[in-house]
Protein backbone atom coordinates (compact mmCIF):
# COMPACT_ATOMS: atom_id res chain seq x y z
CA UNK A 1 0.00 0.00 0.00
CA UNK A 2 1.49 3.40 -0.96
CA UNK A 3 0.20 6.64 -2.37
CA UNK A 4 -0.11 5.20 -5.93
CA UNK A 5 -2.30 2.73 -4.36
CA UNK A 6 -4.45 5.13 -2.37
CA UNK A 7 -5.08 7.19 -5.31
CA UNK A 8 -5.88 4.28 -8.10
CA UNK A 9 -8.68 2.89 -4.68
CA UNK A 10 -9.82 6.44 -4.73
CA UNK A 11 -10.08 6.71 -8.73
CA UNK A 12 -11.94 2.98 -7.89
CA UNK A 13 -14.56 4.47 -5.41
CA UNK A 14 -15.23 7.59 -7.32
CA UNK A 15 -15.86 5.06 -9.98
CA UNK A 16 -18.39 3.19 -8.16
CA UNK A 17 -20.00 6.09 -6.40
CA UNK A 18 -20.33 7.34 -10.39
CA UNK A 19 -21.77 4.43 -11.73
CA UNK A 20 -24.29 3.93 -8.99
CA UNK A 21 -25.37 7.88 -9.60
CA UNK A 22 -25.58 7.27 -13.97
CA UNK A 23 -28.09 3.40 -12.84
CA UNK A 24 -30.42 4.68 -10.33
CA UNK A 25 -30.35 8.06 -10.18
CA UNK A 26 -34.15 9.06 -12.63
CA UNK A 27 -33.20 12.84 -13.26
CA UNK A 28 -30.97 13.51 -16.12
CA UNK A 29 -28.78 16.29 -15.12
CA UNK A 30 -28.52 14.08 -11.83
CA UNK A 31 -27.04 10.85 -13.85
CA UNK A 32 -24.79 13.37 -16.44
CA UNK A 33 -23.15 14.38 -12.90
CA UNK A 34 -22.93 11.06 -12.04
CA UNK A 35 -21.31 9.79 -15.22
CA UNK A 36 -18.58 12.95 -14.76
CA UNK A 37 -17.85 11.47 -11.13
CA UNK A 38 -16.96 8.29 -12.34
CA UNK A 39 -14.88 9.38 -15.43
CA UNK A 40 -13.11 11.50 -13.13
CA UNK A 41 -12.73 8.07 -11.12
CA UNK A 42 -11.15 6.59 -14.38
CA UNK A 43 -9.28 9.82 -15.24
CA UNK A 44 -7.74 9.58 -11.37
CA UNK A 45 -7.13 5.44 -11.93
CA UNK A 46 -4.83 6.15 -15.40
CA UNK A 47 -3.18 9.44 -13.61
CA UNK A 48 -1.92 7.81 -10.40
CA UNK A 49 -0.71 4.43 -12.24
CA UNK A 50 1.12 6.31 -14.40
CA UNK A 51 3.37 7.77 -11.90
CA UNK A 52 5.09 4.80 -10.49
CA UNK A 53 8.79 5.64 -11.24
CA UNK A 54 11.45 9.09 -11.02
CA UNK A 55 9.38 10.44 -14.35
CA UNK A 56 5.68 10.09 -14.89
CA UNK A 57 4.61 8.08 -17.77
CA UNK A 58 3.55 10.88 -20.34
CA UNK A 59 1.59 8.24 -22.67
CA UNK A 60 -1.10 7.89 -20.00
CA UNK A 61 -1.18 11.18 -19.39
CA UNK A 62 -1.95 12.24 -22.72
CA UNK A 63 -4.94 10.25 -22.89
CA UNK A 64 -5.97 11.65 -19.99
CA UNK A 65 -5.89 15.29 -21.04
CA UNK A 66 -7.50 14.12 -24.70
CA UNK A 67 -10.31 12.38 -22.48
CA UNK A 68 -11.05 15.59 -20.37
CA UNK A 69 -11.65 17.40 -23.74
CA UNK A 70 -14.10 14.42 -25.39
CA UNK A 71 -16.03 14.28 -21.45
CA UNK A 72 -16.79 18.35 -21.79
CA UNK A 73 -17.66 17.87 -25.33
CA UNK A 74 -20.20 14.99 -24.20
CA UNK A 75 -21.43 16.39 -21.34
CA UNK A 76 -22.35 19.52 -22.98
CA UNK A 77 -24.24 17.65 -26.20
CA UNK A 78 -25.87 15.47 -23.55
CA UNK A 79 -27.21 18.64 -21.27
CA UNK A 80 -28.44 19.69 -25.22
CA UNK A 81 -30.26 16.71 -25.43
CA UNK A 82 -31.74 16.55 -21.87
CA UNK A 83 -33.08 20.46 -23.20
CA UNK A 84 -34.51 18.95 -25.74
CA UNK A 85 -36.10 16.24 -23.90
CA UNK A 86 -37.40 18.55 -21.49
CA UNK A 87 -38.96 20.45 -24.26
CA UNK A 88 -40.13 17.80 -25.86
CA UNK A 89 -41.80 15.78 -23.07
CA UNK A 90 -42.22 18.88 -20.17
CA UNK A 91 -39.66 16.52 -17.43
CA UNK A 92 -36.03 16.20 -17.69
CA UNK A 93 -36.73 13.43 -15.76
CA UNK A 94 -36.70 9.37 -16.89
CA UNK A 95 -39.05 8.46 -13.41
CA UNK A 96 -42.20 7.60 -15.03
CA UNK A 97 -45.47 7.66 -12.29
CA UNK A 98 -47.60 5.10 -12.95
CA UNK A 99 -44.92 2.13 -12.07
CA UNK A 100 -43.50 2.14 -15.44
CA UNK A 101 -39.85 3.00 -14.30
CA UNK A 102 -37.21 2.79 -16.87
CA UNK B 1 -48.72 3.23 -7.38
CA UNK B 2 -45.25 3.75 -6.87
CA UNK B 3 -46.12 4.72 -2.71
CA UNK B 4 -46.89 1.09 -2.35
CA UNK B 5 -45.58 -2.19 -4.70
CA UNK B 6 -44.02 0.56 -7.13
CA UNK B 7 -41.75 1.04 -3.93
CA UNK B 8 -40.33 -2.46 -4.52
CA UNK B 9 -39.02 -2.67 -7.96
CA UNK B 10 -37.09 0.27 -6.98
CA UNK B 11 -35.77 -1.53 -3.59
CA UNK B 12 -34.74 -4.45 -5.29
CA UNK B 13 -32.89 -2.49 -8.25
CA UNK B 14 -30.95 -0.70 -5.81
CA UNK B 15 -29.77 -4.16 -4.52
CA UNK B 16 -28.59 -5.71 -7.14
CA UNK B 17 -26.76 -2.29 -8.68
CA UNK B 18 -24.64 -2.27 -4.85
CA UNK B 19 -24.09 -6.20 -5.43
CA UNK B 20 -22.98 -5.80 -9.14
CA UNK B 21 -20.79 -2.25 -8.56
CA UNK B 22 -19.65 -3.75 -5.24
CA UNK B 23 -18.23 -6.86 -6.68
CA UNK B 24 -16.76 -4.41 -9.60
CA UNK B 25 -14.76 -2.27 -7.06
CA UNK B 26 -13.43 -5.73 -5.10
CA UNK B 27 -12.11 -6.68 -9.02
CA UNK B 28 -10.58 -2.87 -9.70
CA UNK B 29 -9.21 -2.40 -6.46
CA UNK B 30 -7.73 -6.02 -6.11
CA UNK B 31 -6.29 -5.04 -9.68
CA UNK B 32 -4.54 -1.87 -8.37
CA UNK B 33 -2.91 -3.21 -5.43
CA UNK B 34 -1.52 -5.91 -7.75
CA UNK B 35 0.09 -3.26 -9.69
CA UNK B 36 3.67 -3.12 -8.97
CA UNK B 37 4.98 -0.22 -6.95
CA UNK B 38 7.66 0.51 -9.42
CA UNK B 39 7.15 1.17 -13.26
CA UNK B 40 8.29 3.14 -16.43
CA UNK B 41 5.41 2.44 -18.33
CA UNK B 42 6.44 3.76 -22.07
CA UNK B 43 8.49 7.18 -20.53
CA UNK B 44 11.95 5.60 -21.29
CA UNK B 45 10.76 4.91 -24.78
CA UNK B 46 9.05 8.70 -25.44
CA UNK B 47 12.55 10.05 -23.70
CA UNK B 48 14.46 8.04 -25.97
CA UNK B 49 12.61 9.65 -28.72
CA UNK B 50 12.41 12.67 -27.70
CA UNK B 51 15.03 14.20 -29.81
CA UNK B 52 13.26 13.58 -32.96
CA UNK B 53 9.92 15.28 -32.03
CA UNK B 54 10.73 18.67 -32.58
CA UNK B 55 9.78 20.01 -28.65
CA UNK B 56 11.54 19.27 -25.57
CA UNK B 57 8.07 18.33 -22.80
CA UNK B 58 7.63 14.57 -22.98
CA UNK B 59 3.87 15.15 -22.75
CA UNK B 60 3.83 17.93 -25.44
CA UNK B 61 5.61 15.21 -27.72
CA UNK B 62 3.32 12.34 -26.90
CA UNK B 63 0.28 14.82 -28.07
CA UNK B 64 0.67 16.37 -30.66
CA UNK B 65 3.81 13.97 -32.38
CA UNK B 66 3.67 10.33 -31.02
CA UNK B 67 -0.04 9.91 -30.56
CA UNK B 68 -1.07 13.08 -32.48
CA UNK B 69 -4.27 11.33 -34.38
CA UNK B 70 -5.19 11.11 -31.10
CA UNK B 71 -5.75 14.98 -31.03
CA UNK B 72 -6.25 15.04 -34.27
CA UNK B 73 -9.63 12.92 -33.71
CA UNK B 74 -10.49 14.52 -30.32
CA UNK B 75 -9.85 17.84 -32.22
CA UNK B 76 -12.78 16.38 -34.96
CA UNK B 77 -15.00 14.81 -31.77
CA UNK B 78 -15.00 18.37 -30.68
CA UNK B 79 -16.33 20.09 -33.86
CA UNK B 80 -18.74 16.84 -33.76
CA UNK B 81 -20.62 17.83 -30.61
CA UNK B 82 -20.48 21.62 -31.40
CA UNK B 83 -22.60 20.69 -34.57
CA UNK B 84 -24.52 18.48 -32.66
CA UNK B 85 -25.65 20.98 -30.10
CA UNK B 86 -26.43 23.10 -32.84
CA UNK B 87 -28.49 20.50 -34.60
CA UNK B 88 -30.73 20.56 -31.34
CA UNK B 89 -31.73 23.73 -31.98
CA UNK B 90 -32.95 24.49 -27.94
CA UNK B 91 -32.36 27.68 -28.45
CA UNK B 92 -35.16 28.44 -31.32
CA UNK B 93 -36.94 31.18 -28.92
CA UNK B 94 -34.17 32.03 -25.92
CA UNK B 95 -31.39 34.28 -25.18
CA UNK B 96 -29.18 34.28 -22.27
CA UNK B 97 -29.10 37.58 -21.12
CA UNK B 98 -28.26 38.94 -17.99
CA UNK B 99 -29.95 41.99 -16.48
CA UNK B 100 -28.50 44.87 -16.29
CA UNK B 101 -25.73 44.24 -19.06
CA UNK B 102 -22.45 44.54 -17.84
CA UNK B 103 -21.73 47.83 -19.94
CA UNK B 104 -24.27 49.51 -17.14
CA UNK B 105 -22.08 47.90 -14.20
CA UNK B 106 -18.93 49.56 -13.79
CA UNK B 107 -16.92 47.32 -11.19
CA UNK B 108 -18.13 44.38 -13.84
CA UNK B 109 -16.86 46.35 -17.01
CA UNK B 110 -13.54 47.36 -15.87
CA UNK B 111 -13.07 44.18 -13.76
CA UNK B 112 -13.00 42.70 -16.76
CA UNK B 113 -11.33 45.13 -18.90
CA UNK B 114 -8.36 44.04 -16.58
CA UNK B 115 -8.51 39.99 -15.97
CA UNK B 116 -9.41 39.34 -20.25
CA UNK B 117 -6.16 40.78 -21.40
CA UNK B 118 -3.90 38.75 -19.27
CA UNK B 119 -6.06 36.09 -19.76
CA UNK B 120 -5.36 36.11 -23.00
CA UNK B 121 -1.71 37.03 -22.86
CA UNK B 122 -1.62 33.69 -20.23
CA UNK B 123 -3.22 31.89 -23.09
CA UNK B 124 -0.76 32.60 -25.74
CA UNK B 125 2.01 31.59 -22.97
CA UNK B 126 0.50 28.32 -22.64
CA UNK B 127 0.72 27.55 -26.18
CA UNK B 128 4.45 29.33 -26.32
CA UNK B 129 5.80 26.70 -22.48
CA UNK B 130 3.99 23.68 -24.19
CA UNK B 131 7.22 23.08 -26.43
CA UNK B 132 9.29 22.51 -23.18
CA UNK B 133 6.64 22.46 -19.74
CA UNK B 134 3.52 21.81 -19.36
CA UNK B 135 1.28 23.60 -21.13
CA UNK B 136 0.00 23.28 -24.32
CA UNK B 137 -3.45 23.96 -26.57
CA UNK B 138 -5.55 22.32 -24.36
CA UNK B 139 -4.88 24.33 -21.00
CA UNK B 140 -4.44 27.37 -23.24
CA UNK B 141 -8.19 26.36 -25.25
CA UNK B 142 -9.59 26.18 -21.90
CA UNK B 143 -8.02 29.98 -20.63
CA UNK B 144 -9.41 31.34 -24.13
CA UNK B 145 -13.13 29.63 -23.25
CA UNK B 146 -13.29 30.62 -19.75
CA UNK B 147 -12.86 34.41 -21.32
CA UNK B 148 -15.65 33.64 -23.73
CA UNK B 149 -17.66 32.53 -21.16
CA UNK B 150 -17.15 35.31 -18.55
CA UNK B 151 -18.35 37.55 -21.68
CA UNK B 152 -21.07 35.79 -22.23
CA UNK B 153 -22.25 35.23 -18.56
CA UNK B 154 -22.17 39.06 -18.05
CA UNK B 155 -24.22 39.77 -21.03
CA UNK B 156 -21.19 41.62 -23.28
CA UNK B 157 -21.40 38.60 -25.82
CA UNK B 158 -24.84 37.95 -27.05
CA UNK B 159 -25.19 33.93 -27.73
CA UNK B 160 -26.54 34.52 -31.57
CA UNK B 161 -23.04 35.88 -32.03
CA UNK B 162 -21.76 32.16 -31.70
CA UNK B 163 -23.08 31.23 -35.11
CA UNK B 164 -21.17 34.31 -37.20
CA UNK B 165 -19.27 33.49 -39.91
CA UNK B 166 -15.96 34.29 -37.67
CA UNK B 167 -16.79 32.00 -35.23
CA UNK B 168 -17.47 29.25 -37.55
CA UNK B 169 -13.61 29.69 -39.54
CA UNK B 170 -12.31 29.86 -35.61
CA UNK B 171 -13.85 26.32 -34.98
CA UNK B 172 -13.06 24.42 -37.71
CA UNK B 173 -9.50 26.11 -38.24
CA UNK B 174 -7.88 23.92 -35.89
CA UNK B 175 -9.42 21.01 -37.54
CA UNK B 176 -8.97 22.15 -40.82
CA UNK B 177 -5.35 22.42 -40.27
CA UNK B 178 -4.45 19.10 -38.38
CA UNK B 179 -6.18 17.47 -40.90
CA UNK B 180 -4.33 19.01 -44.05
CA UNK B 181 -0.99 18.46 -42.42
CA UNK B 182 -2.12 14.46 -41.83
CA UNK B 183 -2.99 14.16 -45.44
CA UNK B 184 -0.05 16.29 -46.47
CA UNK B 185 2.41 13.58 -44.11
CA UNK B 186 0.19 10.41 -45.76
CA UNK B 187 0.93 11.45 -49.17
CA UNK B 188 4.31 12.81 -49.21
CA UNK B 189 6.25 10.96 -45.99
CA UNK B 190 4.32 7.61 -46.44
CA UNK B 191 2.72 7.99 -43.01
CA UNK B 192 0.18 9.20 -40.81
CA UNK B 193 1.62 12.47 -38.81
CA UNK B 194 5.13 11.62 -39.66
CA UNK B 195 6.41 15.43 -39.67
CA UNK B 196 10.00 15.85 -41.40
CA UNK B 197 12.27 16.16 -38.27
CA UNK B 198 13.94 19.66 -39.09
CA UNK B 199 10.28 21.26 -39.46
CA UNK B 200 8.35 19.63 -36.45
CA UNK B 201 8.99 22.30 -33.81
CA UNK B 202 7.45 24.70 -36.11
CA UNK B 203 4.85 22.66 -37.08
CA UNK B 204 3.40 21.31 -33.70
CA UNK B 205 3.64 25.07 -32.31
CA UNK B 206 1.12 26.55 -35.61
CA UNK B 207 -1.05 23.39 -34.63
CA UNK B 208 -1.04 24.04 -31.42
CA UNK B 209 -2.12 27.91 -32.38
CA UNK B 210 -4.51 26.63 -34.10
CA UNK B 211 -6.12 24.56 -32.26
CA UNK B 212 -5.92 26.27 -28.98
CA UNK B 213 -8.51 29.06 -30.70
CA UNK B 214 -10.74 26.38 -32.11
CA UNK B 215 -10.78 24.38 -28.66
CA UNK B 216 -11.37 27.86 -26.82
CA UNK B 217 -13.84 28.96 -29.46
CA UNK B 218 -15.90 25.42 -28.75
CA UNK B 219 -16.11 25.42 -25.41
CA UNK B 220 -17.51 28.88 -25.77
CA UNK B 221 -20.11 27.89 -28.25
CA UNK B 222 -21.25 24.86 -26.11
CA UNK B 223 -21.53 26.64 -23.18
CA UNK B 224 -23.60 29.57 -25.12
CA UNK B 225 -25.41 26.54 -26.80
CA UNK B 226 -26.51 24.70 -23.87
CA UNK B 227 -26.74 27.94 -21.57
CA UNK B 228 -30.60 29.23 -20.70
CA UNK B 229 -31.21 25.52 -19.30
CA UNK B 230 -32.14 26.90 -16.51
CA UNK B 231 -34.31 29.04 -17.39
CA UNK B 232 -36.49 26.38 -18.83
CA UNK B 233 -36.07 24.46 -15.62
CA UNK B 234 -37.51 27.07 -13.43
CA UNK B 235 -40.64 27.11 -16.18
CA UNK B 236 -42.17 24.39 -14.61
Amino acid sequence: MNITHLYGLAGVLLLAIGMYGVLIQPHLLKKLLSLNIASGGVFLLMVALAFRGESPDPVPHALVLTGIVISVSATAYAVALAARIYRATGRASLDQTGGDRS
Amino acid sequence: MRNSSGHFPGLIRRIVVITALSALTIVLARAVLMVPPHGEGLSANVAENLTSSGVLHPLTAVLLNFRGYDTLLEIGVLLVAVMAVWSLDIQRTRQLRLKPPAHQNAVLRVGLGIILPVVVVAAGYMVWVGSYRPGGAFQSGALLGAAAVTLISSGMLITPFARSRMVRILLASGFAFFMSVASATVIFKGRLLWYPIEWAGSIILVIETLLALSIGAALAVLFAGVAGLRNTEDRS
